[in-house]
């Protein structure tokens, strides 16, 4: 799953005009701040990427990411309510999906996908931290 | 976040803690992309894009100003310059100028300025557009879609062609619609496309 983002992000990469027309597309923002996003958010996405394969700084890396995806999900059906058509710009490599029903399901099953993620390492720490520190007597009824 | 807040006696510190990492995933990410950037073959320009809504740029604070202007003049947003109509009939007649139609393949379809070719913002996606290779770079060009108040297509393709050299860009006011409303010559079947002999 990780690996989808870091391969959305080196995508992005290939093409940084492409990826500001996508940005543009959606008319959220004014250009100049369109600019900076286009240059900025490809390497968030792989850089969190790198965060949650590697097991370092997991938890912050999954943090950010459902923080994008939620962005993203937000624009997309910001744009299927206004009939824009444009492309999800997600991948921006020819094959990317419409602004619609679709591209929004496929956002909600990464937010899926990701949350769990690092909230089950967050959760497994605090665990095995009690166990070993504090031995439970746990009662059976 | 469970991990950011263990115990309730520990949760502003470790709140702090995930805060900081989180900052400095984001700091490095920006100084990453500033790097990689300047570094790239067509480095998109951090300064300078389009600004004003064309509907009221700087130089037309109202629509009275707009059809007061001279038909010579050509207003300047931001990095992209606007050609009134009467202008852009005149650099017509004088086929000096190459038309680009910013618009979806159907709307280019049902008419078009004629010899004008179709170069829209998806082109641009994967790099590159191919259409660029047989266009000259010293050539003038004037792009338009639909109406430059709510298009936006036209200010698009006019920037990215200026990250990819091109200097005598210009962006048609009202587009196409005020083109179709003078009566102005149109053409309805595709452009013929640039010849060999033509390409850059």
């Amino acid at each position: 799953m990780a690996g989808i983002f870091l391969l959305a992000g080196v995508l992005k990469l290939r093409s940084l005009p492409g990826f500001l027309v996508a940005i543009e597309g959606y008319r959220l923002i004014p250009s100049p701040l369109a600019v900076w996003l286009s240059i900025w958010v490809p390497w968030i996405e792989i850089l969190t990427s790198i965060c949650l394969i590697s097991g370092i700084w997991r938890d912050v890396g999954g943090v950010i990411l459902t923080a994008l995806l939620i962005v993203f999900t937000a624009a997309v059906i910001s744009a299927w309510a206004r009939g824009l058509d444009i492309e999800c710009g997600c991948f921006t490599a020819g094959t990317d999906t419409k602004v619609g029903l679709l591209a929004v399901v496929r956002n909600v099953c990464l937010l899926a996908l990701v949350v769990p993620s690092w909230l089950y390492h967050g959760a497994r720490k605090p665990a095995m931290a009690e166990t070993r520190a504090s031995p439970r007597n746990d009662v059976v009824e | 976040m469970r991990q950011c807040f263990p115990t309730v006696t520990e949760a502003r510190h470790k709140l702090y803690f995930c805060i900081s990492r989180a900052v400095a995933i984001l700091v490095l990410s920006f100084l990453l992309g500033m790097g990689y950037n300047s570094a790239s073959d067509y480095p998109l320009p951090l300064w300078g894009w389009r600004g004003e809504d064309p509907a009221k740029g700087v130089a037309t604070a109202s629509n009275d100003m707009f059809l007061a202007a001279d038909d010579d003049e050509e207003i300047s947003g931001n990095g992209i310059t606007y050609v009134q109509p009467e202008q852009a009939r005149k650099w017509y007649d004088s086929e000096k100028a190459v038309f680009l139609d910013a618009r979806e393949e159907e709307e280019f379809k049902k008419g078009h300025v004629p010899r004008a070719q179709r170069l829209d913002p998806k082109q641009f996606r994967n790099g590159k557009p191919n259409l660029l290779d047989y266009l000259p770079i010293d050539q003038f060009y004037i792009i338009y879609c639909e109406s430059s108040r709510e298009c936006g297509a036209a200010e698009i393709v006019a920037e990215q062609m200026q990250i990819y050299g091109y200097k005598e860009v210009q962006v048609l006011r009202e587009g196409w619609e005020v083109w179709k409303r003078n009566g102005w010559p149109e053409e309805t079947e595709g452009s013929k496309p640039l010849s060999e002999g033509e390409k850059r």
